[in-house]
């Protein structure tokens, strides 16, 4: 099944075709989102019934932990997601996100066709199991060191930021509809993951997800804005910088060809 | 006359030269072990540079030498599917050098 | 995912879903010391069936 009313160009709906065919066996979206959100949440009630007469200084584990899980998810996008690595867990990493999910969606179409195509897009069950041993460490520590509430606030705070991950990803690739359009963070995800997801620029900006704010502070957003413009920017295209580099064009030469452009035309 | 072009296909990155397979071993992987990549500056675009101007050039020397220019000229901003000449190669190769920041 | 990887994984999730259990069960736990199993059991049986897309082999580089 493919999109009907859809600008996407040869090159990425021969893509589409081709990496549906690939899944290897049974897949369900329905399923697979399941899997992700029931084991979160019994995640949840595991490290909040562990916690015993929290003082008002330990809940700050938890939007550290947020905050600290957007930021490795940052690191992540940018330097392992699309940058190809020898270690053979960071390079499967690198061919799921920019050999198949960058190129399922792009900028001139980035929307699933229906449940089957939320494999590209939401991450294996086996992150969420390498999540869990990930978190253990940082964690453990802060329970021996801290106290063993903050050690487990930690672990849920970890455990919720990536899951509230999904979700806001989740909303990037669907359809637009007055909810996502009006709706603080996913509005302004949206924007910020689309034009991540021109080819042209997809390899250096943008690579905050849940939240801009990463690109913000590092400087590889494509919004001139602050902090607060950075969360709160919505569908607005008039903050984007001038002179974002575009694909290659020798001087004298004639530029590359914009495939995508050239197929629709 | 040659034509360079690269794509990045589910079964991995593929770069040919006048459509035969042009291989990151060429020159030997001196800038990157994991074959190539483009659209930044790092180790992969640098092994493809370095790749291609050995081909262009036929001399290992100078193609090692002028691999900075021709990642900042060209490799970093190529797009995700792309094809470049041999003309579009000396083009960037005699252009004025660069200066300033880069999105 | 190479097998090795998820078995190692696997390996390790079941391992210490059991100590946190017991360490639970210690403390007069009971849903928690349940859930804890059922979760580390559940991750371990979700990625061994999860299909895999054939495309792109992470331990060779091209």
């Amino acid at each position: 099944m493919e999109l009907v009313n859809t600008i996407m160009g040869k090159r990425q709906r021969k893509y589409r075709a081709t990496y549906r065919e690939r899944v290897a066996g049974w897949y369900n979206g329905w399923l697979h989102a399941m899997i992700i959100y029931l084991a979160g949440s019994i995640a949840l009630y595991i490290y909040g019934a562990n916690t015993v007469n929290v003082q008002w200084w330990e809940w700050l584990a938890l939007p550290f932990g947020f905050i600290s899980y957007q930021i490795s998810e940052y690191i992540l996008h940018m330097y392992v997601m699309h940058r190809p690595r020898k270690n053979v867990v960071l390079r499967a990493l690198y061919i799921r996100h920019t050999l198949m999910h960058h190129q399922f969606f792009t900028k001139e179409e980035m929307r699933f066709a229906d449940h089957k195509d939320w494999r590209v897009t939401f991450f294996p069950p086996f992150t969420m199991l390498g999540l869990t041993l990930l978190s253990i460490i940082p964690s453990l520590a802060a329970g021996i060191v801290i106290s063993e509430n903050v050690g487990w606030l930690l672990m849920a705070a970890l455990t919720a930021s990536y899951m509230f991950y999904e979700l806001i990803h989740f909303c990037c690739h669907i359809d637009d509809n007055w909810l996502v359009r009006n709706m603080p963070l996913i509005n302004t995800a949206r924007r910020h993951h689309t034009a991540h997801h021109d080819h042209a620029l997809m390899m250096r900006v943008n690579m905050g997800i849940g939240t801009a704010l990463p690109d913000w502070m590092m400087g590889t957003s494509d919004l001139d804005r602050g902090f607060w413009g950075h969360l709160f920017n919505g569908y607005d295209e008039s903050h984007v910088r001038p002179g974002l580099q575009k694909s290659f064009n020798a001087a004298g030469t004639r530029p590359v060809p914009n495939r995508q452009a050239a197929e629709r035309n | 006359m040659k034509t360079y072009s690269g794509d990045r296909t589910i079964d991995g990155v593929i770069v040919l030269v006048d459509q035969a397979r042009l291989l990151p071993d060429l020159g030997g992987a001196i800038f990157s072990d994991t074959g190539f990549e483009w659209g930044y500056d790092g180790p992969g675009p640098r092994q493809l540079a370095y790749t291609i101007l050995i081909d262009h050039l036929g001399d290992t020397s100078r193609a090692k030498a002028l691999v900075p220019r021709f990642v900042e000229g060209c490799v970093a901003r190529l797009d995700n599917e792309w094809s470049i000449s041999s003309a579009d190669i000396e083009a960037v190769l005699n252009s004025p050098e660069r200066t300033g920041q880069r999105a | 995912m190479p097998f090795y990887v998820k078995f190692l994984a696997s390996l390790l999730m079941l391992s210490i879903a059991a100590l946190t259990a017991m360490y639970e069960h210690s403390k007069g736990l009971v849903w928690p010391t349940y859930l804890t199993i059922f979760f580390g059991a559940f991750l371990v049986f979700s990625i061994w069936i999860f299909p895999d897309v054939n495309g792109a082999k992470p331990d060779e580089t091209s």
